[in-house]
């Protein structure tokens, strides 16, 4: 017995004593909203055929989803709008009006991207060759990241309604936010970029600057829309929540938050799943709300 | 018994490292350190400040020493081996530039901006400016200049673009007046080469991070990643051409220009595009931050998951040791081994390689003398002559 200790004792010791762990590498996570600090929720785009919806109470209901949270500071529709009509720039048919300046100016900085230097002659390409563009239609994507840099915002988050019933309570809608800058790195990322041997791909790289997005279609006589119609009225409509959905979507400006209420729930557990998921679960599950094996919700009111 | 033999044992595992360490500390106090490397490499820095110095505990060399953030993205001044720019986080969140002068052991702070990043400083070849990349703008990484000494506004180099990011300067050698850099937009690499006269810009059409030109301006190095597989970096070349561009007459174009209160001529260059090849690759490890010595002779280089410690760890993401090619035969020999990261070499114009490492806990910049060029006493380039002036640095373009 008095061997073992002393083995042990010494195997202690031995094992304190040396430092022969090898030294791990950090790794350096990043959330890719964290550089985000301000949004602007642009004008809805209604490019539906029913043109009876108020985009304005839309859009503030998506804006007072996106403040709630806690994560960014919100420019409304109204004063994006506002600004940017001051610059030139309009909302009309469900399309955005550029000036003539911005679209200049972004296409000639995209064109640069031709001047590509080959073996052999024409070397001294000329710069005026790029032919002034003062009218024509800018990539989305490029059109979206011009408006938040004149908005001076992190980020745009557009929104696009490409469907819209009012009696059934029914939305076809797409929106994306995308980044203002194309400082694709953070300075994480670029820190982290010069001493890897593998190129990696930024998250947000897909769809260019957007790095969230979704596509859904909202339809209140689905059993699965309502039953987060369910669990949203719980959440913020205690007393109305016991009438139903079918009467509680009676005043449509509830639909409207409920849609921005989703687009807001997804864009916080798309981009940190950890921080908000357990939140907006537990809310579903005191509504009474439980998936099924496809992973959708089951409705226990009827 | 075994007792007093496993306290043994114990306690000397332990004390190795302190009597090394306590030997060098006597050493110190002796005054006027000297110190000889086993490679025979003599450290003449005799001033430590806190943060800054030098002191040998081996043939690596440890040059900065923050405990609080990190060191690292180290160049060399190419005029005066003694002085390197670095940038810290040791003061900010954010990097900001450092220059420090190891001779004096004085070190002095370039950027003062904690709400953006300033990285990667470059000296231009003159010694007099100092390139590096910022998102300052707020919407993009671009290049910025400023003077190496003194106080000086910022110069942006890349600042009209605003839809890519620029990052990494490397000067073309004295007199062409160029300077290239990484340009990162929409999943693509390329190589950016902006001319410092005429401001025209132009990409090599090759694929390239990290580009470094070579001492006589006529290759570029980079790394690229491969497109099948594992995207795992290797390390390619370019050769370039600069030929003076000529008017339709048949003369030297060229563009005047006032630079420390002198106005002078300086020639406008074309650059052409020669053969591409790879100079170090390989299918199981990745080799990054390419940097040629002094002389053009030789290229060092960082690895990733190279050594078996960074295997074992699967460290894709951090450098592994810093390795040496000889490009008269194609050898590469290690410099270091140590099983921490190493990563982001440059040499200095003596031939010591600067490098950063979190061997100690914290990234600091650590410094070198391979062990091959001991037997090579000076490694300079002597630049060629050349027909047409060689300008100085450019000042408020």
């Amino acid at each position: 017995m008095r061997k073992l200790y002393i083995i042990m004792l010494t195997a202690v010791l031995i094992t304190g004593c040396t430092d022969s762990s090898p030294k791990k590498a950090r790794m350096e996570c990043f959330d890719p909203l964290d550089r985000v600090r301000t949004v602007a929720v642009l004008p809805v785009l209604n490019l539906a055929p029913d043109k009876s919806m108020n985009e304005m109470d839309l859009g503030n209901a998506i804006a007072d989803e996106m403040t709630k949270l806690n994560r960014f500071h919100v420019t409304y529709p109204g004063d994006a709008a506002k600004s940017l009509s001051q610059k030139g720039v309009t909302f009309a048919n469900g399309a955005v009006v550029m000036p003539g300046a911005a679209v200049k100016s972004a296409t000639v900085r995209s064109e640069e991207w031709g001047k590509i230097i080959n073996d052999g002659p024409g070397l001294e390409a000329d710069t005026d060759q790029v032919a002034p563009a003062s009218t024509g239609t800018l990539d989305p994507n490029l059109q979206y990241r011009r408006l938040a840099q004149m908005l001076n915002v992190d980020a745009v988050l557009v929104t696009r309604i490409s469907m819209f019933d009012p009696y059934q309570a029914r939305m076809a809608l797409d929106a994306e936010l995308i980044l203002s800058d194309s400082a694709a790195f953070s300075s994480q990322e670029i820190t982290m970029l010069s001493a890897s041997g593998t190129a990696f791909a930024r998250r947000d790289q897909q769809g260019e600057r957007a790095f969230w997005w979704m596509s859904d279609v909202f339809d209140s006589e689905q059993k699965n829309t309502r039953a987060r119609i369910l669990a949203f009225s719980q959440r913020y409509y205690t007393r109305e929540h016991a009438l139903g959905p079918k009467i509680f979507l009676r005043v449509m400006s509830r639909f409207y938050d409920f849609v921005a209420y989703e687009m807001s729930r997804d864009l916080a557990i798309v981009t940190n799943p950890k921080r908000y998921a357990p939140e907006y679960e537990q809310a579903e599950k005191q509504a009474g709300l439980k998936k099924d094996k496809n992973n959708q919700y089951s409705l226990s009111y009827n | 018994m075994c007792l007093s033999a496993g306290l043994i044992l114990a306690l000397g595992g332990c004390t190795e490292t302190g009597k090394t360490g306590s030997k060098l500390r006597n050493q110190e106090k002796d005054g006027g350190v000297v110190e000889k490397s086993s490679f025979g490499y003599a450290m003449d820095y005799d001033v430590k400040l806190p943060g800054v110095g030098a002191t040998s505990t081996d043939d690596v060399i440890q040059v900065t020493f923050t405990t609080e953030g990190g060191d690292f993205d180290v160049d060399v001044n190419p005029v005066n081996s003694n002085m390197i720019a670095f940038c810290s986080t040791r003061f900010s969140k954010n990097p900001q530039i450092f220059i420090a002068n190891l001779g004096e052991g004085s070190v002095v702070q370039k950027t003062f901006d904690p709400a953006h990043s300033y990285i990667q400083p470059k000296f231009s070849p003159d010694g007099n400016r100092l390139a590096f990349a910022s998102n300052c703008s707020g919407l993009s990484w671009d290049i910025f200049e400023i003077n190496t000494f003194g106080k000086s506004a910022m110069t942006s180099v890349t600042g009209e673009l605003r839809d890519t990011d620029e990052f990494h300067p490397t000067y073309a050698p004295d007199g062409f007046n160029k300077i290239g850099f990484s340009v990162i937009a929409a999943n693509r690499n390329r190589i950016g080469i902006k001319d410092r006269l005429t401001g025209e810009l132009l990409y090599l059409s090759t694929e390239g991070l990290y580009p470094e030109w070579s001492p006589k301006g006529d290759k570029i190095v980079f790394q690229q990643a491969r497109h099948i597989g594992d995207p795992i970096y290797h390390i390619g070349c370019v050769d370039v051409e600069m030929t003076p561009a000529r008017n339709a007459d048949g003369g030297v174009r060229s563009l005047k220009r006032v630079a420390n209160g002198k106005s002078e001529d300086c020639t406008i260059y074309n650059l052409r595009t020669g053969d591409e090849k790879t100079l170090v690759e390989s299918g199981d490890w990745a080799a990054i931050n390419p940097a040629w010595s002094p002389d053009g002779k030789y290229l060092a280089f960082a690895t990733v998951k190279k050594s078996d410690a960074a295997i074992k760890e699967n460290r894709r993401f951090a450098g592994d040791d810093i390795w040496v090619k000889d490009l008269a035969d194609g050898s590469i020999s290690t410099v270091t081994t140590d099983t921490a990261c190493d990563w982001n070499p440059t040499w200095s114009k003596d031939g010591k390689i600067y490098f950063s490492s979190n061997r100690k806990g914290p990234k600091n910049i650590f410094a070198v003398f391979p062990k091959f060029l001991v037997d090579k006493p000076e490694m300079a380039v002597t630049p060629e002559p050349k027909s047409v002036p060689v300008a100085g640095p450019q000042d408020g373009k």
